[in-house]
């Protein structure tokens, strides 16, 4: 019994034993975080389904930061950001103020919910250094929400399809296309279900082929759901010609993925441009596979990092974000070896040299060139509409 | 003293289920109801549940789970008595060695799964590995002519993959059982020289019964609330209760919440429902039989 007591307090005072740090404020000094944050240990939470991301991230960025400033960069693989969102949000719930999140790899309806549930730490971008450099666009507004310096842009997605070019001409241009080319091949086509991400982008894209990206950008909510109804019927149309009669669909990309390495199906899609790139280069894809885009423009957005208000480190997080967003890492995480992402930074602002440096890379005949993805491009649509279409995707389409 | 020390050794496992589960479920169960909202005003209401039990798509989903569930393992129920015959007529007759009989028939216990259904998809897809194998031996013309079976509207995919894996969960809680009764009753069968068939189905099927009942209990509460199976071999539409969780959870704003708690506390208290049976079952036929083990 005694022992036990004596446990006991060796184990309240160990608590209270460790010091208190200095909290990094919001007006921070930059001499004063490369300081504090010199030799601690940064927890990045992000999406770890892909095998260039994460060895990108661990050997070229990590081992950069280790020498730099002796930072210790801990990727924590999520399959879904949403559980590290949830997970943020149930804490603010319990108020525990010492998180385990540093840096959040996230975007669009995500960045709305933690914006909404104020578990983001603040303007951290007022004073970053690296803002300077960056793309001011991208700075404004992620899915139509407003931005405000709560996260800081790290890179530039594309939507794209993937299909067997020693099949013969890209198989669609436009949602007509589709259409017919759906119905001339039946059982050779179908996209992920809602929730999955890259579906939900597909129809999101066929939602602006056919609206107009203008018009699908200026409705209100209410015009909007009059509007979807040409599109479930569009899509209740090409149904019966599709994968397994569209009686069910893939539940997420990777089946598709599978689907279309079986030769099930003849076209894939993905939100990461360089994702014929690497799945040929894995092997999984066969070296015929290529990358297209849509006439009218497909898909992009920018995917941002951003530090929890209970984060146990926003000085190491700081310099870890800094970093990402230098000519060094951000040319790294471009070269198609590595990651292939494109940039966000603005081009005017840097060097010739750097400009030039940039410009050689992303050059793949498996891929669309650079100019051909900078003019077919529409932009991403808000989260209430991107709700408004998910749920309606499901009530009109998916349970028919 | 003694008292004392009883409770101190049992505090750990009460505070880890009091903070991890009953503390969540507790929070899950005020949600259902509007309250402890994350955004936006709290208040009591039932209209969560009112309009969950209004929706065509939530019976769909219960339908749905509940064939998929009662199936499953009754059918993994069947097969297990199948197999302890086998096993029990392995330990009369020595076919083959005892232990190693038994740990291949356990083996897809140590299986997860995430990593079953994958091997279940792989295997039984219609551009899947069997499929593959049929087409090179010349059983059919192409994969297009295998059955669909996974991802079909049936579940049979689902089904599979839980038999897989349930079956030798049944097995392994009853082979102690077996193992009692053979050594209790053994001689007595001799001396009256029952059969062997006659005194496993007669004398060692019915002492087991309580045992094999608790583990299909087991297993239908669980495959009732699993979510890797159904998600990775199910269909778009009927969905299992927890992968339409899943998918409010996933997909919603905050705003749906309270609903998704609603679903969670329903397939909670059916699973619950399904322990109650197990406690019940342990203590009505348990206790009736205990003659039998003195």
């Amino acid at each position: 019994m005694k022992r036990l007591f004596y446990i006991l307090v060796i184990l309240i005072f160990a608590a209270c034993g460790k010091k208190q740090e200095k909290e990094t404020t919001l007006d921070y000094n930059w001499k004063d975080v490369v300081k504090e944050s010199k030799g601690s240990k940064v927890n990045i939470y992000m999406w770890g389904g892909s095998t260039e991301i994460n060895k990108f991230m661990d050997s070229t960025i990590g081992e950069n930061l280790k020498r730099e400033n002796d930072i210790t960069l801990n990727r924590v693989p999520i399959t879904d950001i949403k559980d590290t969102v949830n997970k943020l949000i149930v804490e603010k719930q319990a108020e525990k103020e010492q998180g385990s999140v540093d840096v959040i790899w996230i975007n669009g309806e995500n960045f709305k919910l933690l914006k909404e549930s104020g578990v983001l730490w603040g303007d951290f971008m007022k004073n970053l250094p690296a803002k300077e450099m960056v793309k001011e666009a991208t700075m404004v507004s992620d899915f139509g929400e407003a931005v405000e310096g709560l996260e800081a842009p790290w890179g530039e997605a594309q939507f794209n399809f993937i299909y067997h070019r020693s099949k013969g001409e890209v198989p669609f241009t436009d949602h007509e296309s589709l259409r017919n080319y759906v119905k001339n091949n039946p059982g050779r086509f179908t996209y992920p279900a809602i929730p999955d991400f890259t579906g939900s982008a597909f129809i999101r894209n066929i939602v602006i082929d056919i609206l107009g990206e203008e018009r699908a950008q200026e409705m209100n909510a209410s015009e909007f759901r009059e509007a979807l109804i040409e599109i479930w019927a569009y899509f209740n149309e090409i149904k019966p010609y599709l994968w397994r009669e569209g009686e069910t669909y893939p539940e997420s990309q990777g089946k598709l993925d599978t689907l279309y390495k079986n030769q099930e199906v003849e076209v894939t899609m993905g939100y990461t441009i360089n994702k014929v790139a690497s799945k040929i280069a894995i092997g999984e894809f066969t070296k015929d596979s290529k990358s297209f885009l849509l006439d009218r423009g497909t898909l992009f957005n920018n995917h941002y990092l951003s530090i929890p208000a209970n984060s146990a480190n926003k000085a190491g997080a700081l310099y870890v974000i800094n970093y990402l967003l230098s000519v060094e890492a951000q040319l790294a995480k471009q070269d198609p070896k590595n990651w292939g992402d494109s940039t966000i930074l603005d081009m005017n602002k840097l060097t010739a040299g750097d400009k030039k440096a940039f410009e050689v890379l992303g050059q793949s005949d498996a891929m669309p060139s650079l100019e051909e993805m900078g003019e077919k491009r529409v932009r991403e649509l808000s989260p209430e509409k991107l709700e408004i279409i998910e749920e309606g995707w499901m009530e009109h389409v998916g349970k028919n | 003293m003694e008292k004392i020390k009883r409770y101190i050794y049992i505090a750990p496992a009460v505070i880890f289920i009091g903070v991890f589960f009953l503390y969540g479920f507790f929070q899950g169960f005020l949600q259902s109801f509007g309250l402890y909202r994350i955004v936006g005003e709290s208040s009591f209401t039932l209209d969560y549940y009112m309009e969950t039990i209004k929706s065509k798509s939530f019976w769909d989903s219960l339908l749905f789970t509940s064939r998929m569930a009662v199936v499953s393992s009754t059918v993994s129920l069947l097969i297990s008595v199948g197999i302890i015959y086998i096993i029990y007529m392995n330990m009369e007759r020595k076919f083959v060695k005892e232990e190693r009989f038994q740990k291949i028939v356990e083996s897809p216990l140590l299986v997860p799964y995430l990593i079953a259904s994958y091997l279940i998809l792989i295997l039984f897809m219609q551009s899947g590995t069997i499929s593959k194998l049929m087409v090179a031996l010349g059983i059919i013309e192409d994969y297009s002519k295998f059955p669909i079976l996974t991802n079909d509207r049936r579940g049979i995919g689902i089904m599979i993959a839980y038999i897989w894996k349930t079956t030798p969960f049944i097995v392994m809680m009853a082979i102690p059982v077996l193992k009692r009764v053979k050594s209790k009753w053994d001689s007595l069968a001799h001396i009256f020289n029952v059969g062997k068939t006659r005194f496993f189905f007669e004398v060692a099927l019915p002492l087991m019964g309580p045992s094999l009942l608790m583990s299909f209990f087991i297993i239908l509460a669980y495959i009732f609330t699993a979510f890797e199976v159904p998600y990775m071999l199910g269909v778009t539409y009927p969905k299992a209760l927890a992968v339409g969780a899943y998918e409010i959870y996933s997909r919603g704003s905050l705003d749906d919440r309270p609903s998704l708690m609603v679903i969670n506390m329903i397939i909670s208290f059916i699973s619950l429902g399904s322990g109650v049976l197990v406690y019940i079952i342990n203590k009505v036929f348990v206790g009736k039989n205990k003659g039998a083990w003195e």
